[in-house]
């Protein structure tokens, strides 16, 4: 069983195997659109796309992309809600609502306001390409894909790294809370403390032990420094990257124009 | 006389390839040696007491011993991760040299498969781990390629290819850490404890695998503790005790040795036992050739015992009666 949904979701998809260039193409081109205009709209724009793809190609409903966004989103308003309150001085101009507490003066500007939904357009409209990217397409091919633009070799090689012994981290700590819960480890506030403690150390030095051990083995195939691993080319039709390209091209026109003339 | 066994194949998975009847035969050349090597780990332990071992080359060769006899320290010496404090290896008739070149050429040679594939697979694709070793060796990218479809499909696991490590059961993990090392084409695979933790048929699956690597002509080297295997597969038997050598041999000669079984902690096959009893109650020959599988001991009995005429008429059938035996 895959403990992690966003990962079993990127290899049951039905753009698995979709080239990554395109979708890679695609992703960026949505979270740079959202955060060049910081325009609620072209977010809305972005955002419906997103999930319209995801919906007919990808074969992922609605409702589990909004699964998977909801969380971070939160993070998020949490962070942009503050961001609109400000204190206020005896002119601040644009004031649209205010509060006394005590001496001080809360409110909200029509300026700080703008920033607030600027921040969280960009912000959304970034994490939903990057859902996109992750939902679609396996850390496999992402790495293939940064290889292919030569991303610098030691980020790669710890994004692999970190991605497979993070589900082998997984099962060991799951295999050792079992163990203990056995045993009644976790049967008391004062035991699951204590629990946590001999677990959250002796996953340490396991990790440890599993490094000497990965590396052993990685030698004796001839680890030399360098995690060298077969990259497929990638096959990447030039009418849908035109396409593609088409679609933000259109997207960033119409958001020009907004600006421009105001339109909605 | 002829006598015809059923073939237990179909019947029960748990049957390992009868080995072709290969006893005495001509000394192979040696393949790798451990020549009167030392080690002993940080702490003090001695793991090995000036051992000599011989690999034949093309010979299917089974490490037996008790927990901590050894066995994975002289692995890992065969792989050039350990260096004897005294002693040497030897590859080929030469020396081991611990330099770049010298490990290049060792670590093509031999290919050492991991107990746990865990802390062997690290890529997070099948395909894209199984040509980290031949990208190390410095090939051109079309003939990697060609060593890594190879091996999958040596390996059987052309439907893994894609998936990451996570999503692979225990015993496919197992064949694509073989994979893995049976892309750098070695001579010799030595795998430690691989049939440990699986179940019959993936166990019988991995047997029938090494088979086809030998007959591929490459050297086969496992440790294992089920004597059962090791009678039926190998051509040669390796008996070690507290990092010495205690016996090397036939492997009907090994377990037929009172002085080794009981020195090694082994515990005889069941078949040599049958066979053994058999022998004192003089049903069988003492003189007969020493059975290695059930197949065998069945055709023995076939020989040299009558059937009952009861048993005959009820249509008896000894592998069914076997076979209720084992569950």
């Amino acid at each position: 069983m895959n403990p992690f949904p966003i990962d079993a979701v990127a290899y049951g998809n039905r753009l698995r195997s979709a080239p990554a260039t395109e979708k890679v193409l695609f992703a960026a081109g949505a979270v740079a659109l959202c955060v060049g205009f910081r325009s609620l709209a072209v977010t809305a724009v972005v955002v419906t796309i997103v999930t319209a793809v995801l919906r007919l190609r990808a074969g992922i409903g609605m409702r589990d992309f909004w699964g998977f966004l909801w969380l971070p989103s939160g993070f998020i308003l949490t962070g942009v809600v503050p961001m609109a309150i400000e204190f206020l001085g005896p002119q601040t101009p644009g004031v649209l609502a205010s509060v006394h507490i005590g001496s001080w003066h809360l409110g909200v500007t029509s300026r700080g306001l703008t920033q607030a939904m600027a921040i969280l357009a960009s912000s959304f409209g970034s994490l939903s390409g990057t859902l996109f990217l992750a939902l679609t397409t396996p850390i496999v091919d992402i790495t293939d894909q940064l290889r292919r633009w030569y991303v610098p070799v030691l980020f790669i090689d710890m994004m692999m790294l970190i991605y497979r012994f993070t589900f082998v981290l997984l099962a060991t700590a799951g295999a050792m809370k079992t163990a203990q819960e056995v045993r009644l480890g976790y049967s008391t506030n004062r035991l699951w403390l204590r629990s946590v403690a001999m677990l959250a150390s002796n996953l340490y030095l396991r990790s440890q032990m599993r490094a000497v051990s990965l590396f052993t083995a990685l030698s004796c195939r001839g680890y030399s420094g360098e995690l060298r691993v077969l990259v497929d080319r990638a096959p990447w039709s030039a009418t849908r990257v035109l396409g593609i390209i088409g679609v933000h091209v259109l997207i960033g026109i119409w958001g020009v124009a907004t600006r421009t003339w105001g339109w909605v | 006389m002829a006598v015809t066994v059923p073939s237990i194949d179909k019947a029960a998975p748990v049957t390992y390839p009868s080995p072709a009847r290969r006893e005495r035969e001509e000394p192979a050349e040696t393949l790798l040696e451990a020549r009167g090597v030392t080690f002993s780990y940080p702490d003090g332990t001695v793991a090995l007491n000036s051992l000599s071992i011989g690999i034949p080359r093309g010979r299917r060769v089974v490490v037996l011993g008790a927990n901590g006899c050894g066995k994975s320290t002289l692995f890992l010496h065969f792989g050039g991760v350990l260096r004897p404090k005294s002693g040497e290896i030897v590859l080929d008739g030469q020396p081991v040299r611990y330099d770049r070149a010298g490990m290049t050429r060792l670590r093509q040679q031999v290919g050492l498969v991991f107990q746990d594939p865990d802390s062997q697979l690290f890529a997070s694709s099948v395909r894209q781990d199984i040509s980290f070793g031949p990208l190390n060796l410095g090939w051109s990218e079309a003939k990697v390629r060609d060593a890594v479809e190879a091996a999958i499909e040596a390996t059987q696991i052309g439907d893994l290819a894609d998936r990451p490590a996570h999503l692979l059961s225990y015993g496919q993990k197992k064949r694509v850490a073989i994979a893995g090392v049976l892309a750098m084409d070695p001579s010799v695979i030595i795998a430690d404890e691989p049939t440990a933790g699986l179940d019959p048929e993936s166990t019988a699956r991995l047997v029938s695998l090494f088979n086809s690597l030998h007959d591929a002509g490459r050297t086969i080297v496992i440790s294992t503790h089920d004597v059962e295997l090791a009678l039926a597969w190998a051509d040669e038997v390796v008996v070690m005790r507290k990092g010495e050598l205690l016996r090397t041999g036939h492997p009907t000669e090994v377990f037929q040795d009172p002085e080794v079984l009981a020195g090694a902690r082994l515990q005889q096959p069941i078949v040599l036992e049958t066979f053994g009893h058999l022998c004192h109650m003089g049903y069988i020959p003492t003189d007969a050739v020493p059975p290695r599988n059930a197949n065998e001991l069945a055709e023995l009995i076939g020989c040299h015992c009558s059937p009952q005429p009861s048993a005959i008429s009820s249509g008896f059938d000894p592998l069914r009666a076997g076979q209720s035996h084992h569950a």
